[in-house]
């Protein structure tokens, strides 16, 4: 009798052990991707900080190229928006697309304002400006490093969410997809550059 | 006033004596329980023994030797399963503990002087005492001036702070603070807390077990109602587990809470000792005697974790007999005898306000610090005699206020784009592959173009920006450097981590003529990275004599005598040195190794092997190693440098050996 008790006991605790045990696997997941998100944050701010400085002192050589560097302000403001509701809410769908919108046009925005900036070599000779253009290439490094690292937790976390038996415990609790960062490279899409010299 | 190192040990022979009472209160809850299963079988006996069970609770003295077995055994099998269960759950890292508490990551290029500040001094502390940087977390939103380390080991740990400690505890205070809950980290407390907390939760399990027999819904089992003794007896085990499981667990609890008071006291001392600023402890204690917040954490996860933290998260509970923190006054008069008890009322200051106040943190340059610099040539013939004389040198794994000193003179020595590189995953990386880039430069196109396609071509040319700078480092800060990076390293994904290793083991391999120091490099990185993406079971001691490793030590021992001299007769010398203090019995002696019998490979198995040794072992082995380094009586800082990677590669990290070290420290 008493050995049925502890086998009557032992089923029900068994499946609590597993239970929790996939929880919590869920919950580590989830504040692994979070937490991979927030070394993204710090480098994108890093990088709109930059933006600024590029653009001024590119406005005294680029008199005649308003709109592009108007284009990338613009951009820059747009991706400040998206990066803190990112930031407030990392993996949601809809944040991530439009970060992921907002961060493609800055990278388009800068491109062109890089292609146009190779017509004036005085502007590519200043000192500062390449003193930025480093600055801006390592913060990008960095950036592409720390998404491929998000992107990474993200995809396991998503796998670990739909396999069962973990998915149940997923549906009970809510655990919803998350979305990855992806800044697509608008450069493949562009005729390249052309340069006479 | 009692010295701190007295206190340290008192505090660590009274916790030696606590945990020996668990013993007798675990036989004590075997013993209820039998009483309790044998009264249940004499009253609604299943068999016609029922009589024979009586006479077992009527007459004490009668004792059923074979219900008592498997009462026992179900007992210990069912508490076991359970602590088991629990220190797997406990067992996550120190990440995932203090994301629990509600902890965010202080990031490690934050720009809140504050945050930086507090990155600053744990960094300084990790530096000096020759461990990892673990990851700092801030529990925002709680205003009482509290602290934890969570985690496995130092390997991974997570050390917060409070919202209020960060922002109200000026730089000698929140050092106070960090050297205590370093001394936990250092002292391996948290896993002396993880087998706690695990075994008391196998205690409570059974008290669990019998409310829920008593909660159960007997009457909807049909085929149970029917034997309606047999459900009386059920219930009636029920109340007899719960009664005497709660009571094991409430003896466990007091303690548990015991133990949990002296490793606080020792931590105390510890702390003093490291900073030897006991008004700076003292004050911060003080100030959380006068803060209307006290120490209080309000998260609902707090009370679990109670005994991680610097001060009481709850206000006193039964007598203080429960609280897992002495009183707040004890603490204080221990540090400062002056005490009147009388705590002056602080306000909380807001964040805002003390932006503009307190400065930001300020690390003193190197020329400032008088004594510890780069080690001059003095320091270097002081080392050798410190090592000369036969206390071992593991001995003196004592953090002071010199090494804190040093590694705040270190960390400001090394180049600034350096250590900024060091704090984000990306500089990271690309430093540690600048440490294994070889100084020759088409031995370096070589190891480049063997990476091939698999390198990641802009963290490769980052790395080869970095060499001109890492190649003229001292290993000490190459070290430093090193303990900066693992946090950010930490931030890797796991294909990363992949990608890492390979990429590493493919820069080794390019050329066998990677040096000693640089192969330890590497293995210190995985050391403190392996945990964290291929979590694994703690190793288990293999070996317990440094005899079944003989062979192994000839291997390093031979190595080291190699890099000390080139002169062949000191080369042997110090060899011997080094075995002789090993006390080898004489079947196993061994001799010097010829060079090409100690290469890297080999070194690799013997640091793989010694690994798996007892901490004395490895202590005993690392004295020798000391021995062959010191047997010239000139310590080049390369070769301390070295000692110390050696050290870090069999996991018994030693700190930096500074100057003033052998000097007898007054209390």
């Amino acid at each position: 009798m008493l050995y049925a008790v502890f086998a009557l006991l032992a089923l029900p605790l068994l499946a609590g052990v597993l239970g929790f045990a996939f929880y919590n696997r869920l919950i580590a997941l989830r504040n692994a991707y979070k937490n991979a998100f927030s070394q993204i944050d710090v480098q994108l701010k890093r990088r709109h900080d930059l933006i600024p400085n590029i653009v001024e002192t590119a406005k005294g050589y680029l008199q005649h190229e308003r709109g592009t560097l108007e284009e990338v302000a613009a951009a820059r403001g747009a991706a400040i928006n998206a990066a803190q509701a990112a930031a407030a809410a990392p993996g949601e769908a809809a944040v991530m697309t439009q970060l992921n919108t907002a961060e493609t046009n800055l990278t388009g925005a800068l491109t062109r304002l890089f292609a146009v900036a190779e017509a004036y070599p005085d502007l590519k000779a200043n000192q500062v400006m390449l003193q930025l253009m480093e600055e801006l290439t390592t913060t990008e490094n960095r950036v592409s490093l720390a998404r491929q690292a998000y992107n990474d937790s993200v995809m396991f976390y998503n796998t670990a969410i739909q396999k069962t038996p973990a998915n149940i415990i997923a549906n009970w609790y809510h655990f919803t997809p998350a979305e990855f960062f992806q800044i697509e490279n608008t450069t493949d899409r562009q005729a390249p550059p052309v340069s006479f010299s | 006033m009692t010295d701190f190192f007295e206190r340290q040990n008192i505090a660590r022979t009274k916790t030696k004596l606590l945990l020996c009472y668990f013993l007798p209160s675990v036989a004590l809850t075997i013993l209820g329980i039998y009483f309790v299963v044998a009264f249940a079988l004499a009253f609604h006996g299943f068999n016609s023994r029922h009589h024979y069970y009586l006479d077992t609770v009527v007459h004490p003295s009668v004792i059923d030797w074979q219900l008592l077995s498997v009462v026992s055994a179900i007992t210990i099998f069912v508490v076991t399963i359970a602590a088991l269960y629990k220190s797997q759950q406990l067992a996550s890292g120190g990440s995932a503990v203090a994301a629990m508490l509600g902890g965010r990551r202080i990031n490690n290029n934050t720009t809140d002087a504050d945050e930086r500040r507090l990155l600053n001094v744990v960094e300084e502390m990790a530096i000096a005492s020759g461990v990892s940087v673990p990851e700092v977390y801030v529990l925002p939103g709680e205003y009482g001036i509290n602290a934890f380390v969570a985690g496995h080991d130092s390997k991974d740990a997570g050390l917060g702070v409070t919202e209020g400690a960060l922002r109200m505890l000026n730089r000698d205070e929140l050092q106070a603070v960090v050297g205590h809950e370093f001394s936990h980290l250092l002292n391996g407390d948290m896993h002396l807390n993880l087998w706690l907390m695990s075994f008391l939760y196998g205690i409570l399990f059974i008290s669990l077990t019998g409310k829920f027999l008593i909660s159960f819904d007997w009457d909807g089992d049909c085929s149970v109602r029917r034997r309606g003794r047999g459900e009386g007896g059920i219930i009636l085990v029920g109340v007899g587990l719960f009664v005497f499981g709660s009571i094991g667990y409430f003896f466990g609890r007091l303690i548990k809470s015991a133990v949990c008071r002296e490793r606080e006291r020792l931590a105390d001392a510890a702390s003093v000792q490291f900073t030897r600023n006991p008004q700076a402890l003292a004050g911060a204690l003080k100030k959380i005697g006068g803060l209307v917040y006290g120490s209080r954490i309000t998260g609902a996860e707090a009370d679990e974790a109670s005994h991680l933290f610097f001060s009481d998260v709850m206000p006193d509970s039964f007598l203080g007999l429960l609280s897992t923190h002495p009183p707040l006054d004890e603490r204080i008069r221990a540090l400062d005898p002056s005490f009147n008890g009388q705590f002056e009322h602080i306000t909380s200051i807001p964040a805002q306000q003390r932006e503009s106040g307190d400065a930001p943190p300020l690390i003193k340059s190197v020329n400032e610090i008088p004594g510890i610099t780069r080690m001059p040539p003095a320091a270097i013939i002081q080392i050798a005699q410190v090592l000369n004389d036969r206390t071992p040198v593991v001995q003196r794994r004592r953090l002071t206020p010199q090494h804190l000193t040093y590694a705040a003179g270190l960390t400001a020595s090394l180049p600034p784009d350096l250590s900024a590189a060091a704090r984000e995953p990306f500089g990271a990386t690309a430093l540690v592959y600048a440490m294994l880039l070889l100084p020759d430069a088409s031995a370096r196109e070589k190891q480049l173009s063997d990476l091939g396609a698999s390198a990641n071509t802009t963290l490769m040319s980052a790395a080869q920006q970095y060499y001109s700078t890492v190649c003229n480092l001292t290993n000490g800060q190459r070290l430093a450097l090193i303990n900066l990076a693992t946090p950010s390293l930490r931030q890797m994904s796991r294909l990363q981590f992949d990608d890492f290793s390979k990429t590493v083991q493919l820069l080794i391999e390019s050329d066998s003529e990677i040096s000693l120091f640089e192969y330890s490099i590497q293995k210190t990185v995985f050391r403190y990275l392996e945990p964290r993406f291929k979590p694994s079971k703690p190793t288990i001691a293999q070996y317990y004599a440094a005899a079944g490793l003989a062979l192994e030590c000839a291997v390093l021992l031979s190595a080291l005598a190699y890099q000390s001299s080139a002169n062949n007769s000191e080369i042997a010398t110090a060899f011997q040195t080094g075995a002789d203090d090993l006390e080898l019995p004489p079947n196993k002696q061994i001799s010097l190794l010829p060079p090409d019998q100690c290469n890297l490979a080999q070194i690799d198995a013997a640091v793989q092997k010694i690994t798996q040794a007892a901490l004395p072992v490895k202590k005993q082995i690392l004295n020798a190693c000391a021995l062959v380094v010191a047997c010239d009586s000139l310590v080049k800082e390369e070769e301390a440098e070295m000692l110390r990677a050696i050290a870090d590669a069999i996991g018994c990290p030693l700190p930096p050996f500074v100057s003033s070290i052998g000097i007898p420290e007054a209390a």
